[in-house]
Parts: C-alpha cells; structure tokens; sequence
C-alpha cells in the first residue's frame, strides 16, 4: 500500500455533476475491494492549458489523493485511458499534502474576459496617449528637417558658387599676373587662394579675404568677381551661424 | 573566492522534497523566459532539489500548468 496522487484534466464542457459521476466511477476501482481509500479530493476548476490538448484551451482539474495496492491501480488507469473525456491524468506518489498551494483558477472565462478588457483599454489609451505625441514629433520634425535641408542646400549652393567663382578668379588672375608681369606677391597670393579651398571650408573665407588684395593689383575686372566672392562666403558664415542657431 | 548561495529548497525544507509540480508560481522562478528549465548556476539548487525541480517542471509541463515552451507561439 502506497500513497498517490492523480490530477484529472477533464474536458470544461463537462459539468460538475457529470465530473462527480466520473469521479466516483473511477474511485470506485480503488474503493472496490475495501484495500484502497481516497485521502483527499481538490477541484481546481476550470483552468486555461498552457498548451492546448485535444484541441481545447481550456480544461478542469482535479487531484486526488489515495492509498492503494498495485493491482487496482493497474485497472484505474486502464478505465482512465478509455475515457475520451479526460483530456490528460497524471499519477503519482504523494509526496506533498494536499491543501497545496491551490493555484487558484486563474483564469476562469469570466474573470479572463474582464481581467482582460481592462488591460486592453488600458493599451488602447497608451496607444492613443502616444499617437498625439507620435504627430506632434512628426510634425515638429518636418520643419526641423525641412529648415535644416533648406539652411544645408543653400550652404552648399553658395560654397559650391563660392569655390568656383574662386577657381575661375584664381585662374584668370594667375594668367592676367603673368601677362602684366606683376609682382610675386599676386602669385604667391593667388597660391594661397587654391591651397585655401582644398585645405578646409572654415579656411577659405581668409584666403578669400587675401586674395581680393591681390587682385586689387591685378585687374579691376578681378575686383568685381572678387567682391561677389567675398560676398558669397560672408552669406555662407551667415547662413551657418543661421543654421547653428536653430540646432541651438 | 565565490561562494555558491545556498539552495532555496534546503534552506526552506531541509533534505524534505522540493517543490511541487502542481506549484505554478513555485516552478516559475526554476525556468527562463522561454520555458526552459535553468540550469544550477542560475537557480542556485543544490543537486539534490535541482533534480527534484527538473521533475517537478516536467511533470507540470505534461499538465499543462506550465508551457513547453514560452513566447513561441504567442
């Protein structure tokens, strides 16, 4: 004589008194030949599966406790496996008192339905909470990126114009020195000016600076472009200065 | 010089049997976020309730107290 314990999954379209009845068939295997006793009998409930079995998400549970002899447990489980209503069973020893730790039906349809509702408005609110948030940021963000765009393509617009208008400059003035056959100091200049742009940006506007010296000398056609030059990287600085503002 | 923490079981039973397979929050702290049961080094258990746990979980697995796996299907 041992002591065991078996939990029933019965199918939860069964009804309580349909489960009694199978209950008292199936102890009655035990009970028959006066050896075995029931010790204990929990019913769980219904209880959502964490796996469906059979197809069903949802069984009741009962557990059982008894006391008996090999042979008639032999022919319990042999009832228990024609059953097409039991869903699954487990016996075993006892090895903890019963009035366990009685995982409460957890999720019984009714509780489940309104446990869940809560929770569903309550994410439908966050949703909603954060979707005006979502358009506030996507409608600041165009202007953002938008002023940005506009500030960085201007930017590249004008050193783009600034560095070739330069280049063409530099090369005219290099000729027109050479022609006239001026000082060095143009040259030299007029160096300075095409190392500036490949060196850096930030550079140029002082190279620039240098080179409309040279070219006072040089031409005065020079002197126009030079002032359109000196211009342009002024309105670059601006439109950085600008640009800096708004990221500030 | 680590020193292992000591086994939760033992410390609250002794050498008496661990956790109860029809114990769903107990088994809960014995398994990942995936439903797998973790190992020693995880959970602390000294050998004897790790095996009793590692039972335990699959008893409750084939009752469907607990998941085969978790966070799959979902």
């Amino acid at each position: 004589m041992r002591d065991y314990e078996i939990v029933y999954i019965f199918r939860s379209s069964l009804t309580s008194e349909e489960i009694e009845a199978k209950l008292e068939r199936y102890h009655a295997a035990i009970t028959a030949d006066g050896s075995g006793e029931i010790t204990a009998s929990v019913h769980w409930g219904k209880r959502q599966l964490a796996y469906p079995i059979k197809k069903q998400p949802n069984g009741y549970y009962v557990v059982a406790q008894f006391t008996s002899a090999p042979d008639p447990l032999r022919e319990l489980e042999r009832v228990l496996k024609l059953e097409d209503d039991i869903l699954r069973y487990l016996i075993v020893i006892a090895e903890h008192p019963l009035p366990l730790p009685d995982p409460a039906p957890e999720t019984p349809a009714e509780e489940e339905a309104t446990a869940e509702e809560p929770a569903e408005e309550a994410k439908a609110e966050e949703a909603e909470a954060e979707e005006p948030e979502a358009e506030e940021t996507a409608a600041d963000a165009p202007d953002a990126e938008a002023g940005s765009e506009t500030d960085g393509a201007s930017e590249a617009e004008e050193t783009g114009e600034a560095e070739e208008t330069e280049e063409a400059e530099e090369t005219e003035e290099a000729e027109e020195t050479e022609e006239a056959g001026e000082t060095d100091g143009a040259e030299e200049a007029a160096d300075e000016a095409d190392e500036a742009p490949s060196e850096a940006e930030a550079d140029a506007p002082e190279a620039e600076a240098d080179a409309p010296e040279a070219e006072a000398e040089a031409d005065t056609e020079a002197e126009v472009d030079a002032e359109a030059e000196a211009e342009a990287p002024a309105d670059d600085t601006e439109a950085e200065e600008a640009a800096e503002a708004k990221e500030e | 010089m680590a020193f292992r923490k000591a086994c939760r079981c033992c410390v609250a039973g002794g050498r008496k049997p661990g956790v109860d397979y029809k114990d769903e929050r107990a088994l809960d702290r014995y398994i990942s976020d995936r439903g797998k049961i973790l190992p020693r080094r995880a959970t602390g258990s000294c050998a004897r309730h790790q095996r009793a746990v590692t039972a335990a979980i699959k008893r409750a697995r084939y009752l469907a107290i607990l998941p085969y796996i978790r966070g799959y299907h979902d």
